[in-house]
Protein backbone atom coordinates (compact mmCIF):
# COMPACT_ATOMS: atom_id res chain seq x y z
CA UNK A 1 0.00 0.00 0.00
CA UNK A 2 2.71 2.44 0.59
CA UNK A 3 3.90 1.74 -2.56
CA UNK A 4 1.17 2.45 -4.52
CA UNK A 5 1.00 6.03 -2.65
CA UNK A 6 4.23 6.44 -2.93
CA UNK A 7 3.54 5.71 -6.94
CA UNK A 8 0.83 7.75 -6.99
CA UNK A 9 2.71 10.85 -5.47
CA UNK A 10 5.45 10.66 -7.82
CA UNK A 11 3.00 10.45 -10.91
CA UNK A 12 1.80 14.17 -9.94
CA UNK A 13 5.31 14.87 -8.60
CA UNK A 14 6.60 14.64 -12.60
CA UNK A 15 5.43 17.64 -15.37
CA UNK A 16 6.93 17.45 -18.60
CA UNK A 17 7.41 20.22 -21.26
CA UNK A 18 7.94 18.74 -24.72
CA UNK A 19 9.72 20.88 -27.54
CA UNK A 20 10.17 18.44 -30.07
CA UNK A 21 7.85 15.43 -31.22
CA UNK A 22 8.60 12.05 -30.64
CA UNK A 23 9.28 11.34 -34.39
CA UNK A 24 12.19 13.99 -34.11
CA UNK A 25 13.52 11.32 -31.15
CA UNK A 26 13.69 8.40 -33.84
CA UNK A 27 15.52 10.45 -35.90
CA UNK A 28 18.04 12.35 -33.67
CA UNK A 29 20.96 12.53 -35.09
CA UNK A 30 24.58 11.31 -33.39
CA UNK A 31 25.90 14.14 -31.07
CA UNK A 32 29.57 14.52 -33.04
CA UNK A 33 32.23 17.79 -32.95
CA UNK A 34 30.28 18.86 -36.35
CA UNK A 35 27.62 19.65 -35.17
CA UNK A 36 28.05 20.00 -31.16
CA UNK A 37 26.58 23.80 -31.58
CA UNK A 38 23.17 22.59 -32.39
CA UNK A 39 22.73 21.44 -29.23
CA UNK A 40 19.29 22.38 -28.05
CA UNK A 41 16.47 20.91 -25.33
CA UNK A 42 14.50 18.62 -26.47
CA UNK A 43 12.62 17.56 -22.81
CA UNK A 44 12.72 18.64 -19.92
CA UNK A 45 11.15 17.49 -16.64
CA UNK A 46 10.45 18.96 -13.14
CA UNK A 47 11.03 16.38 -10.55
CA UNK A 48 9.85 16.92 -6.94
CA UNK A 49 12.67 15.28 -5.03
CA UNK A 50 16.62 15.15 -4.87
CA UNK A 51 17.99 13.58 -7.85
CA UNK A 52 21.30 11.57 -6.49
CA UNK A 53 22.63 10.35 -10.06
CA UNK A 54 21.93 9.85 -13.61
CA UNK A 55 23.18 7.32 -15.68
CA UNK A 56 22.43 5.71 -19.33
CA UNK A 57 22.34 2.00 -19.35
CA UNK A 58 22.96 -0.36 -22.15
CA UNK A 59 19.35 -0.46 -23.18
CA UNK A 60 19.42 3.74 -24.15
CA UNK A 61 17.38 4.00 -20.72
CA UNK A 62 17.88 7.26 -18.24
CA UNK A 63 18.33 5.91 -14.76
CA UNK A 64 17.43 8.56 -12.13
CA UNK A 65 18.38 7.72 -8.62
CA UNK A 66 16.20 9.89 -6.20
CA UNK A 67 15.91 9.90 -2.86
CA UNK A 68 13.12 8.23 -2.19
CA UNK A 69 13.03 6.44 -5.74
CA UNK A 70 14.79 4.68 -8.93
CA UNK A 71 13.37 6.12 -11.93
CA UNK A 72 13.84 5.52 -15.44
CA UNK A 73 13.21 8.16 -18.67
CA UNK A 74 11.39 6.57 -21.76
CA UNK A 75 12.86 9.19 -24.58
CA UNK A 76 9.64 7.78 -26.84
CA UNK A 77 7.25 7.88 -24.59
CA UNK A 78 8.47 10.83 -23.16
CA UNK A 79 7.46 9.84 -19.27
CA UNK A 80 9.18 9.24 -16.07
CA UNK A 81 8.02 5.20 -15.08
CA UNK A 82 9.31 4.22 -11.37
CA UNK A 83 11.23 1.05 -11.41
CA UNK A 84 12.00 -0.35 -7.70
CA UNK A 85 13.15 -3.81 -9.04
CA UNK A 86 16.17 -1.71 -9.99
CA UNK A 87 17.07 -0.56 -6.08
CA UNK A 88 19.09 -3.86 -5.30
CA UNK A 89 21.93 -3.31 -8.59
CA UNK A 90 22.82 0.26 -8.19
CA UNK A 91 25.73 -0.27 -5.91
CA UNK A 92 27.91 -3.02 -6.91
CA UNK A 93 31.13 -3.52 -4.44
CA UNK A 94 34.43 -2.08 -6.09
CA UNK A 95 36.35 -0.94 -3.90
CA UNK A 96 36.26 -0.28 -0.19
CA UNK A 97 38.21 1.93 2.33
CA UNK A 98 39.12 0.90 6.37
CA UNK A 99 40.08 2.82 8.71
CA UNK A 100 41.71 1.97 11.62
CA UNK A 101 41.87 3.80 14.79
CA UNK A 102 44.46 3.53 18.17
CA UNK A 103 42.99 4.07 21.44
CA UNK A 104 42.69 7.49 21.19
CA UNK A 105 40.07 8.07 18.69
CA UNK A 106 42.91 9.42 16.30
CA UNK A 107 42.85 7.14 12.82
CA UNK A 108 46.49 5.31 12.30
CA UNK A 109 46.05 3.32 9.32
CA UNK A 110 44.26 3.86 5.82
CA UNK A 111 43.56 1.30 3.31
CA UNK A 112 41.92 1.19 0.21
CA UNK A 113 40.54 -2.58 -1.05
CA UNK A 114 39.89 -2.62 -4.77
CA UNK A 115 37.49 -5.68 -5.44
CA UNK A 116 37.80 -6.89 -9.26
CA UNK A 117 36.21 -9.25 -11.49
CA UNK A 118 33.47 -10.20 -8.63
CA UNK A 119 36.05 -10.51 -5.87
CA UNK A 120 38.38 -12.73 -7.33
CA UNK A 121 41.27 -10.78 -7.56
CA UNK A 122 41.86 -8.17 -4.28
CA UNK A 123 44.45 -5.50 -4.23
CA UNK A 124 45.45 -3.21 -0.85
CA UNK A 125 46.96 0.06 -0.98
CA UNK A 126 48.37 1.58 2.30
CA UNK A 127 47.80 5.36 2.04
CA UNK A 128 50.37 7.43 3.30
CA UNK A 129 49.69 8.90 6.55
CA UNK A 130 51.53 12.21 7.69
CA UNK A 131 52.21 12.77 11.23
CA UNK A 132 50.62 16.26 12.24
CA UNK B 1 38.09 9.66 -0.08
CA UNK B 2 37.45 9.10 -3.08
CA UNK B 3 38.58 6.26 -5.45
CA UNK B 4 38.16 6.06 -9.28
CA UNK B 5 38.85 3.43 -11.83
CA UNK B 6 39.73 3.21 -15.35
CA UNK B 7 38.30 1.65 -18.21
CA UNK B 8 39.97 -1.12 -18.38
CA UNK B 9 40.04 -1.53 -14.34
CA UNK B 10 43.63 -1.37 -14.52
CA UNK B 11 44.48 1.55 -12.75
CA UNK B 12 42.59 3.67 -9.82
CA UNK B 13 43.05 7.50 -8.83
CA UNK B 14 42.06 8.39 -5.16
CA UNK B 15 42.54 11.22 -3.64
CA UNK B 16 42.45 10.84 0.15
CA UNK B 17 41.80 13.32 3.16
CA UNK B 18 43.36 12.14 6.26
CA UNK B 19 45.00 14.10 8.14
CA UNK B 20 46.63 15.61 4.66
CA UNK B 21 45.20 15.20 1.46
CA UNK B 22 47.42 12.67 -0.83
CA UNK B 23 46.21 12.07 -3.99
CA UNK B 24 47.58 9.88 -6.88
CA UNK B 25 47.15 7.13 -9.38
CA UNK B 26 47.29 3.53 -8.73
CA UNK B 27 48.61 1.30 -11.18
CA UNK B 28 47.01 -2.39 -10.29
CA UNK B 29 48.73 -4.48 -12.14
CA UNK B 30 52.68 -3.43 -11.52
CA UNK B 31 51.89 -1.59 -8.17
CA UNK B 32 53.33 1.59 -9.07
CA UNK B 33 51.82 5.06 -7.36
CA UNK B 34 52.32 7.99 -8.86
CA UNK B 35 51.77 10.85 -6.54
CA UNK B 36 50.12 14.18 -8.24
CA UNK B 37 50.04 17.46 -6.69
CA UNK B 38 48.30 16.78 -3.18
CA UNK B 39 45.26 19.21 -4.40
CA UNK B 40 41.53 17.70 -2.94
CA UNK B 41 40.29 16.34 -6.68
CA UNK B 42 36.50 15.63 -6.76
CA UNK B 43 34.86 13.52 -9.37
CA UNK B 44 37.80 12.21 -10.94
CA UNK B 45 36.74 11.03 -14.32
CA UNK B 46 38.79 8.88 -16.92
CA UNK B 47 38.57 9.34 -20.63
CA UNK B 48 37.30 6.86 -22.26
CA UNK B 49 40.67 5.24 -23.75
CA UNK B 50 42.43 6.31 -19.73
CA UNK B 51 44.70 8.09 -21.14
CA UNK B 52 43.42 11.05 -19.51
CA UNK B 53 41.93 12.18 -16.40
CA UNK B 54 39.63 14.84 -15.65
CA UNK B 55 39.21 16.36 -12.27
CA UNK B 56 38.00 19.40 -10.50
CA UNK B 57 40.16 20.90 -7.81
CA UNK B 58 39.35 23.63 -5.49
CA UNK B 59 40.15 23.78 -1.05
CA UNK B 60 37.51 22.35 1.07
CA UNK B 61 34.66 23.94 2.07
CA UNK B 62 34.78 26.97 -0.84
CA UNK B 63 33.80 24.94 -3.60
CA UNK B 64 35.92 24.41 -6.57
CA UNK B 65 37.85 26.74 -8.78
CA UNK B 66 39.88 24.91 -11.27
CA UNK B 67 39.19 22.10 -13.74
CA UNK B 68 42.24 19.73 -14.78
CA UNK B 69 43.57 17.35 -17.57
CA UNK B 70 46.29 15.10 -16.61
CA UNK B 71 47.71 12.68 -18.39
CA UNK B 72 47.64 9.31 -16.54
CA UNK B 73 51.00 7.92 -18.17
CA UNK B 74 53.18 9.92 -15.69
CA UNK B 75 50.66 12.36 -13.65
CA UNK B 76 51.23 15.25 -15.38
CA UNK B 77 49.33 18.43 -15.53
CA UNK B 78 47.82 18.55 -19.77
CA UNK B 79 45.78 22.10 -18.91
CA UNK B 80 44.45 23.76 -15.95
CA UNK B 81 41.41 25.97 -16.43
CA UNK B 82 40.79 28.84 -14.03
CA UNK B 83 36.54 27.95 -13.79
CA UNK B 84 34.37 26.89 -11.29
CA UNK B 85 32.96 23.49 -12.39
CA UNK B 86 30.16 21.89 -11.00
CA UNK B 87 30.41 18.83 -12.72
CA UNK B 88 31.77 17.14 -16.46
CA UNK B 89 31.76 14.12 -18.34
CA UNK B 90 33.48 13.12 -21.88
CA UNK B 91 31.94 11.79 -24.53
CA UNK B 92 31.61 8.32 -25.25
CA UNK B 93 34.06 8.48 -28.24
CA UNK B 94 36.19 10.47 -26.10
CA UNK B 95 36.45 13.49 -28.77
CA UNK B 96 34.52 16.04 -26.49
CA UNK B 97 34.47 16.86 -22.54
CA UNK B 98 31.61 18.85 -21.68
CA UNK B 99 32.57 21.30 -18.55
CA UNK B 100 29.33 22.29 -16.23
CA UNK B 101 30.41 25.38 -14.32
CA UNK B 102 28.91 27.70 -12.09
CA UNK B 103 28.14 31.32 -13.47
CA UNK B 104 30.49 33.71 -11.98
CA UNK B 105 28.92 36.89 -12.78
CA UNK B 106 26.42 36.25 -10.47
CA UNK B 107 26.68 38.38 -7.09
CA UNK B 108 26.60 34.82 -5.11
CA UNK B 109 27.05 31.40 -5.25
CA UNK B 110 22.83 30.61 -4.79
CA UNK B 111 21.88 33.15 -7.71
CA UNK B 112 24.32 31.27 -10.09
CA UNK B 113 22.93 30.15 -13.86
CA UNK B 114 24.34 27.32 -15.34
CA UNK B 115 26.65 27.37 -17.70
CA UNK B 116 28.21 24.08 -20.07
CA UNK B 117 31.43 24.88 -21.68
CA UNK B 118 31.95 21.93 -24.63
CA UNK B 119 35.41 21.76 -26.00
CA UNK B 120 37.22 19.06 -28.18
CA UNK B 121 39.48 17.67 -26.21
CA UNK B 122 42.87 17.69 -28.55
CA UNK B 123 42.60 21.38 -28.25
CA UNK B 124 42.69 20.70 -24.69
CA UNK B 125 45.89 18.97 -24.98
CA UNK B 126 47.09 21.22 -28.21
CA UNK B 127 46.55 24.89 -26.83
CA UNK B 128 47.90 26.76 -24.33
CA UNK B 129 44.83 28.51 -23.91
CA UNK B 130 41.91 26.58 -25.21
CA UNK B 131 38.53 28.13 -26.18
CA UNK B 132 35.36 26.37 -25.89
CA UNK B 133 33.64 25.44 -29.05
CA UNK B 134 29.97 25.75 -27.89
CA UNK B 135 28.40 27.46 -24.76
CA UNK B 136 25.02 25.80 -23.56
CA UNK B 137 23.14 27.93 -20.82
CA UNK B 138 20.73 26.74 -18.35
CA UNK B 139 18.91 28.01 -15.33
CA UNK B 140 21.33 26.79 -12.37
CA UNK B 141 24.75 25.29 -12.41
CA UNK B 142 24.29 21.55 -13.41
CA UNK B 143 24.73 18.77 -11.13
CA UNK B 144 25.50 15.85 -13.94
CA UNK B 145 26.03 15.45 -17.31
CA UNK B 146 25.57 12.21 -18.79
CA UNK B 147 25.79 11.13 -22.42
CA UNK B 148 23.83 8.47 -23.87
CA UNK B 149 25.60 5.64 -25.04
CA UNK B 150 24.89 5.78 -28.77
CA UNK B 151 26.01 9.97 -28.38
CA UNK B 152 22.73 11.21 -29.46
CA UNK B 153 21.50 12.72 -26.20
CA UNK B 154 23.15 14.54 -23.17
CA UNK B 155 20.98 14.38 -19.90
CA UNK B 156 21.40 17.32 -17.04
CA UNK B 157 20.14 17.90 -13.95
CA UNK B 158 20.20 20.66 -12.11
CA UNK B 159 18.45 22.38 -8.90
CA UNK B 160 16.06 25.27 -10.34
CA UNK B 161 13.21 25.28 -8.95
CA UNK B 162 12.82 21.66 -7.41
CA UNK B 163 14.71 19.18 -9.32
CA UNK B 164 15.21 19.72 -13.34
CA UNK B 165 16.03 17.03 -15.68
CA UNK B 166 17.15 18.45 -19.12
CA UNK B 167 17.89 15.84 -22.35
CA UNK B 168 19.64 17.80 -24.83
CA UNK B 169 20.18 16.80 -29.00
CA UNK B 170 20.75 18.14 -31.97
CA UNK B 171 18.45 20.32 -33.45
CA UNK B 172 16.90 18.69 -36.78
CA UNK B 173 16.70 20.96 -39.94
CA UNK B 174 13.37 21.74 -40.91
Amino acid sequence: MRRLVSCIILFFAFSSVQAQSSTDIENSPVISENNVDELIVLQQYDIDVFINNIYWNDNQELIIETTEQVLMLDLEAQQVVNTPSLLENIYPLESNVNLNYDSEGYITEQTIEIFTDTQIVRHEIDVALESG
Amino acid sequence: MTVTFNPTRSQITYTAVVQYVESAIFNLDNQQKIQLIPDGYFQPQYSPDGSLLGVMTGVAGYGTDKFILIDTTDGERIVELNVYPSTFAFSNDGDLLFIGLFDTTAPNVDESTGIIHIYRTQDLIDSDAPEPTTILYMERPPHDIVISPDDRFIATTNDNENYQLQIWGVALQT
